[in-house]
């Protein structure tokens, strides 16, 4: 009874969802109707205190803070020379540039948090030097593409923040637990760069600069560097909660901005609106899906769930390779964040049943976003690179550039199920 | 009208949460090293996020920016397009008139009951349940505007005005404006 409610209400999500209504009226609308359905009036009245207890909340207060940080990074230039450090370090590798891209993209959206920001820098300065030097198209546009997603899963991650809140699960520990997932990714990312195009640099006659200019060039990834410590070390180090680290590290940015002769009214007027832009677009959907959790746990969700995977005999491995399906496909037609606030709710207790880790979890669930951001019909890094294309070529570009990471990310979560210590060793260690 | 309300929105919300973060460090720092504690900063941030949060909301109505789902809108014409953007308008205003009705009886509840936080400061909840319902009041504003905006547009059968006013913000806009603040710095 419980389940056929519960399949309904999620079928009329979708379908409000794909009228390109805003998701989060889906989601609200879906809860409140639901909620009344069950319980009548009494439900849909408190909600107006769940409203306040969700948004009062100091949990919540690191989405914008964070924001404000990729901002204040982004805007005041601060991560503007990475590739020009990165080339200059990684260009001489067989793959060249293709490593430049994705190590910048790793760690300029670990910085800036938005893909389209992340592809638009590294792309326009990127792009062209990759055509001059005769990279294949390709192979260019889906080392961009794929290396834009990797900022998802590297910490500060807002979408890592998005599932503790609403998993209900330490973000701290999920920040930490991202770290080596992260690295492995960009590290495998890059091997299969110097198999598959170890040739793509052979006409790339880049002079070679000599040590002391490259040294040099390595004081432009003081400041990132420094705020990456600053937050995760305080993280790491049990010194701040991760809202505490993101106010470090605003006022990190706002020192190294000012360092730079950048801090000026509009560059901070600049910085709120697109903060500001973005916590909107976010902690919208967020307040709707945790008032939509009322009506799941009033309706007993938990329970119903846990007894329909009991009753089906799975075990956690299956379970999981299902998923690994459902989110591929899920992620072909909706964006990460979508995903994460439709499917969280239901299936945390379901894998807590199986007794899969939520903390791992949510490596396991970003990672599945990253895959979302790439594949076709509707994976957002895919247009931003394809719009910043100035050759006029076709799409199919840059799926065809970005398949092989859609593989390659597969078989890391297939690494992550098999060995969840990949995730989980490092928060382990802290605790 | 909608633009000036956006820019002094972003503009409290930046300088709220610039201050929060100056608070939150100074404590920190006070903390760790002194072993001193300010004390309520924690408390603050749960309000700064609870007020900042619907001036958000209304910027990102400003900005077209409220996350929908374009795959089957980018395959429809001018005429549903319209009418998906209409839709979309009228409900993100149907959610801010829901959220300010729920505010409105929390804070009536909490004047009721004399309701104080649960914190050593003990605050009087009226104190930021009233900004929370402001800043609510700011969301209701802008998504109401538009939404008066959509329906004159639709009286007039001006489809392609109404989509120029409510489309969701493209990947290629934001690009566009990402590229030429790029050249900026």
């Amino acid at each position: 009874m419980t389940l056929t409610f519960l399949a309904l209400g999620f079928a009329a999500m979708l379908a409000l969802m794909f009228l390109s209504l805003p998701v989060a009226f889906a989601i609200l609308l879906v809860g409140t109707v639901g909620g009344y359905l069950a319980f009548g009036m009494p439900l849909v009245e408190m909600m107006g205190g769940v409203v306040w207890g969700t948004l009062n909340n100091p949990v919540m207060t690191a989405i914008p803070l964070f924001m404000l940080l990729g901002e204040l990074l982004l805007r005041g230039g601060i991560a503007d020379r990475m590739f020009d450090v990165l080339a200059a370090w990684l260009g001489r590798l067989p793959g060249g540039l293709l490593h430049s891209n994705i190590g910048t993209c790793a760690l300029f959206s670990a910085t800036s948090g938005s893909s389209v920001a992340t592809a638009a820098t590294v792309g326009t300065i990127a792009l062209p030097a990759l055509g001059a030097r005769g990279y294949p198209v390709p192979a260019a546009l889906g080392s961009l593409a794929a290396g834009g997603t990797l900022g998802i899963l590297i910490p500060p991650s807002v979408n890592l923040l998005v599932y503790g809140s609403l998993a209900n699960v330490s973000v701290g520990e999920l920040f930490i637990a991202g770290v080596v997932p992260g690295l492995m990714l960009t590290g495998l990312f890059s091997l299969y760069i110097l198999m598959a195009h170890r040739h793509a640099s052979a006409r790339d006659a880049a002079s070679v600069l000599p040590w002391r200019q490259k040294v040099a060039l390595l004081r432009f990834l003081v400041p990132p560097g420094v705020i990456f410590v600053v937050v995760m070390g305080s993280i790491y180090g049990g010194l701040a909660t991760p809202t505490e680290s993101a106010a470090l590290g605003v006022m990190a940015a706002l020192y190294f901005v000012g360092r730079q002769g950048r801090l000026s009214r509009p560059l901070l007027a600049h910085c709120f609106r697109q903060a500001a832009r973005t916590t909107g677009m976010v902690v919208l959907v967020i307040v709707s899906a945790l008032l939509l959790n009322v009506t799941l746990s009033m309706v007993g969700t938990t329970q119903a769930v846990t007894r329909w995977v009991g009753s089906l005999g799975l075990d956690a491995h299956l379970l999981l390779a299902l998923l690994v399906v459902f989110y591929l496909v899920l992620g072909m037609f909706m964006d990460a964040m979508s995903m994460l606030v439709l499917t969280v709710p239901v299936a945390v207790p379901m894998l807590a049943a199986v007794g899969v880790d939520p903390v791992w979890f949510g490596i396991f669930i970003v990672v599945m976003c990253e895959i979302a951001l790439i594949t076709p019909p509707v994976g957002m890094n895919l247009f931003v690179v394809q719009g910043l294309r100035r050759d006029g070529g076709s799409f199919a570009d840059v799926v065809q550039g970005s398949l092989p990471y859609v593989f390659i990310m597969l078989g890391f979560v297939a690494l992550l199920i098999a060995w969840p210590s990949i995730a989980l060793w490092l928060p382990r260690t802290m605790s | 009208m909608m633009e000036p309300l956006a820019r002094l929105a972003s503009l409290v919300f930046g300088v709220m949460m610039l201050l929060l973060s100056a608070a939150i460090t100074l404590e920190t720092v006070l903390r760790k090293a002194f072993s001193v504690s300010l004390g309520g900063v924690d408390e603050l941030s749960g309000y700064a996020i609870a007020v900042g949060a619907p001036l958000a909301f209304a910027v990102a109505v400003v900005e077209r920016s409220h996350i929908r789902i374009n795959l089957l809108y980018g395959r429809m014409g001018l005429r549903l397009r319209a009418l998906a953007d209409a839709a979309a308008v009228l409900a993100l205003a149907a959610i801010s008139g829901f959220l300010f009705v729920f505010a409105l009886r929390t804070l009536d509840e909490t004047r009721t009951y004399q309701s104080l936080a649960q914190t050593p400061w003990a605050t009087p909840l009226v104190i930021p349940q009233a900004l929370w319902l402001a800043a609510l009041g700011v969301f209701l504003v802008a998504a109401v505007g538009a939404a008066v905006a959509v329906v004159r547009r639709m009286a007039r059968r001006d489809w392609s005005g109404l989509t120029s006013l409510a489309a969701p913000d493209s990947v290629e806009e934001a690009l566009r404006a990402e590229v030429r603040d790029l050249g900026r710095r």
